[in-house]
């Protein structure tokens, strides 16, 4: 169902844009700060600013700098903090748009904080052809998560990955960055057992 | 070998075999040496590509290699019992022979993947030993015209997939006035089914490094990009040790091999888009963009990365380029038919007994490599349908398996050899729910630059899903979804989109029972 347009003469004080509003500096009509839009933000969710900032710094000058620095970032804080994007934007004098659209647009980039535990398993062809998709069953009831989708402790993440170049050895599939192959039900429960951080 | 010397021990690094404990086996080896008080020199490889036979131990004994396979950490202990490492050995259960009489790798002809699995694919002397870097001194005394011209006289066709000239490409790089150029390697394999760049760079990384300092040497430029993806966290391991090793040993940097001419690389890693194998998206990515693809032309010979021409290739076309200029382009031409010329690193995988790599000359059936060299399905169920070339290439049905090997007989018959990868299905396959994948996947990697392909994909696994929960009414679903493929063939701005109608046109054509029709009714 579409939500209601938003007709007729509408005011700052319209209710239906007033939570936006509101965030809007009334005297520079500057835009929000990134971290007052909503995205939530509880306790756990802290980032390391200085961290990202020394990558920032460290790549700026780098040929595609941006997507080197969003790498790096996702590779050591093991997600990219939204709140980082306004400063990342600002060392490589790019608008929050630019940056926005680079880091929204690649999949490995996470947006919210890593799960203790990540696994990916393939869905592609030659994983299907031995049987990924009785796996991927197995795996979802075991871990109690669909694809692209965080237990509620931050435990385990599961994600869907379209190859992972281990087709000759199918069904493949990742646990904490071990790679895997000739996966079974059976053999994913003892890689998880070995290889779960706890 | 004299009794003092060390044993040489072989246990591969490829991530394949590492998948399956190759780690844990060299560990169990050292240890099982240390407890005998027997020395011995153990030697991280590539893989040769046998994965049915990973992990794949090798011992080196009087200049012959024997293969023992697949061999577990719980195996280890046996093989010292049978004195594996003597010159009599006492035969153990999994010893295979002589590696290179193991039939599958017997019957091969191996260009690229020569290596592969042979040596230690971060030593520049084990490199040079085998051959390596002859290529490149031979660039290093040519024109960068003849250099061009010998791979032109060779025929070498991309091997990414589609299969454009290479040489048509490098001839239009060398051209162009701009001082400024740049060799690109797309290092994205992603598309499934395939793994022979993987092995490459985990194998014999330094031959991907000769490639591309020969493009360099022939187009004019100085500066080599690969972009790798991110999920191959091995090759970016070993590449980036070998792109420092021959730095320091002289093979790259401002003065190649004292011949007082530059060539640097320069290593990006992707974040998970498979559209970033797509050229153009490819070169907006390595500039830090999103990976929406470009309109040509401009092509990217003449304007690619950051405007600047580039040479733009996959990890096995620059890998064939070595031999090519070590030994003509006229010998390389020689092998093959038709007009696909040279030799095909294809990969096998799916629901086959012996999946891995096989390289060997164009010209081969589908029949021949399925059975010969893969031994049928693993299910050792009937086999029903092989997709070839990738998540975008055609299903084709057991009765069309007679088919070569061969870029123009592919085309013909519908499909396409893409990047070489073959994955089996036995007759438990849904062939409609395999469409409906192929469109699903098309909707997920999309860039969503042009309508056909962003809306195109999404409508598309909608209607399948129709057709697959209405299977035995058939109806009005079927015409639209051919009119879809349609528009999304005719319309899409790459291949992406463009080719997505392949496997789900084929599936239709061939299996037309999985999508309630008839057997027979669909057919042309």
């Amino acid at each position: 169902m579409r939500p209601a347009p938003l007709d007729g003469n509408l005011s700052m004080d319209d209710a239906r844009i007033k939570p936006l509003a509101r965030l809007i500096n009334r005297r520079t009509h500057a835009w929000p700060a990134v971290e007052d839009c909503g995205i939530a933000m509880d306790s756990s969710e802290t980032w390391d600013k200085d961290a990202v900032a020394a990558i920032a710094e460290s790549l700026k000058d780098a040929p595609g700098a941006l997507l080197r620095i969003l790498r790096r970032v996702q590779d050591d804080l093991g997600w990219v903090p939204p709140p980082a994007l306004p400063l990342i934007a600002h060392t490589l004098n790019l608008s929050r748009a630019e940056v926005h659209g680079v880091a929204s647009f690649y999949h490995d980039f996470r947006h919210t904080p890593p799960a203790r535990n990540v696994i990916r398993l393939c869905r592609a062809e030659s994983c299907q052809a031995l049987g990924a998709e009785a796996l991927a069953r197995h795996v979802r009831s075991r871990l109690g998560v669909g694809f692209g989708e965080t237990t509620s402790d931050r435990e385990f993440a599961l994600d869907a990955v379209y190859c992972l170049g281990n087709c000759a050895c199918s069904p493949a599939g990742v646990i904490n960055g071990q790679l895997l192959g000739r996966l079974t039900p059976k053999a994913f429960d003892d890689a998880l057992e070995s290889l779960v951080r706890r | 070998m004299s009794s003092a010397d060390p044993a040489t021990i072989f246990v591969p690094r490829d991530s394949g075999a590492l998948s399956l404990g190759a780690d844990g086996v060299a560990a169990a080896i050292a240890a099982e040496a240390s407890r005998r008080s027997i020395a011995v020199k153990l030697i991280r490889t590539g893989s040769r590509g046998l994965y049915w036979l990973e992990p794949m131990v090798e011992v080196e004994i009087a200049g012959e290699r024997r293969a023992y396979g697949p061999i577990g950490s719980a195996d280890v202990p046996s093989l010292f019992d049978t004195g594996f490492l003597s010159a009599t050995p006492g035969g153990h259960p999994l010893a295979l022979g002589p590696a290179e009489k193991i039939p599958s790798l017997a019957r091969q002809h191996r260009i690229v993947f020569a290596r592969v699995g042979v040596t230690d694919p971060l030593s520049v002397d084990d490199y040079l030993a085998h051959g390596g870097f002859r290529g490149l001194e031979r660039a290093l005394a040519m024109p960068g015209a003849a250099i061009v011209e010998e791979v032109v006289r060779a025929n070498l066709r991309g091997r990414g997939g589609a299969a454009f000239p290479a040489g048509i490409k490098w001839k239009t790089t060398l051209e162009q006035a701009d001082p400024t150029k740049y060799v690109v390697c797309n290092a994205d394999e992603g598309d499934s089914g395939t793994f022979a760049d993987r092995m490459l760079m985990e194998g014999d990384p330094f031959l991907l490094i000769e490639g591309m300092t020969i493009a360099g040497l022939a187009v004019g430029a100085t500066q080599g990009f690969i972009y790798l993806r991110s999920e191959y966290p091995h090759a970016l391991r070993t590449l980036t040790a070998a792109i420092a090793a021959a730095e320091a040993r002289g093979y790259l940097g401002k003065n190649v091999i004292g011949s007082g001419r530059g060539f640097t690389l320069d290593l990006m890693v992707g974040a998970g888009a498979y559209i970033c194998g797509e050229e153009t998206a490819m070169l907006e990515s390595l500039e830090g963009k999103r990976g929406m693809v470009r309109y040509k032309p401009p092509v990217p010979a003449v304007a690619g990365l950051f405007g600047r021409p580039s040479v733009v290739n996959n990890v096995l076309t620059f890998a064939s380029v070595p031999a090519i200029i070590e030994h003509g382009g006229e010998a390389y031409s020689q092998l093959g038919v038709g007009r696909s010329r040279g030799t095909i690193p294809l990969q096998l995988a799916g629901n086959v007994a012996r999946p891995g790599l096989v390289e060997v000359p164009f010209g081969l059936s589908l029949r021949e490599l399925i059975y010969d060299f893969g031994g049928g399905t693993r299910s050792g169920r009937p086999l029903r349908a092989v997709q070839v070339g990738g998540p975008l290439g055609a299903y084709f049905p057991a009765a069309m398996l007679d088919l070569k090997i061969d870029y123009e007989a592919f085309a013909e018959a519908g499909g396409m050899l893409g990047h070489g990868g073959v994955v089996v299905f036995d007759d438990t396959v849904d062939l409609a729910r395999m469409a409906r994948y192929a469109m699903e996947f098309c909707a997920i990697e999309s860039c969503g630059k042009c309508t056909p392909c962003r809306i195109g994909s999404t409508r598309g696994a909608e209607l399948l899903d129709r057709v697959i929960d209405k299977r035995a009414a058939g109806g009005a679903e079927l015409n639209l979804l051919r009119e879809l493929c349609d528009t999304m063939a005719a319309g899409s701005l790459c291949a992406l989109g463009g080719l997505t109608p392949m496997p789900v046109m084929s599936a239709l054509r061939h299996f037309p029972e999985d999508f309630g029709l008839p057997a027979a009714a669909a057919r042309p």
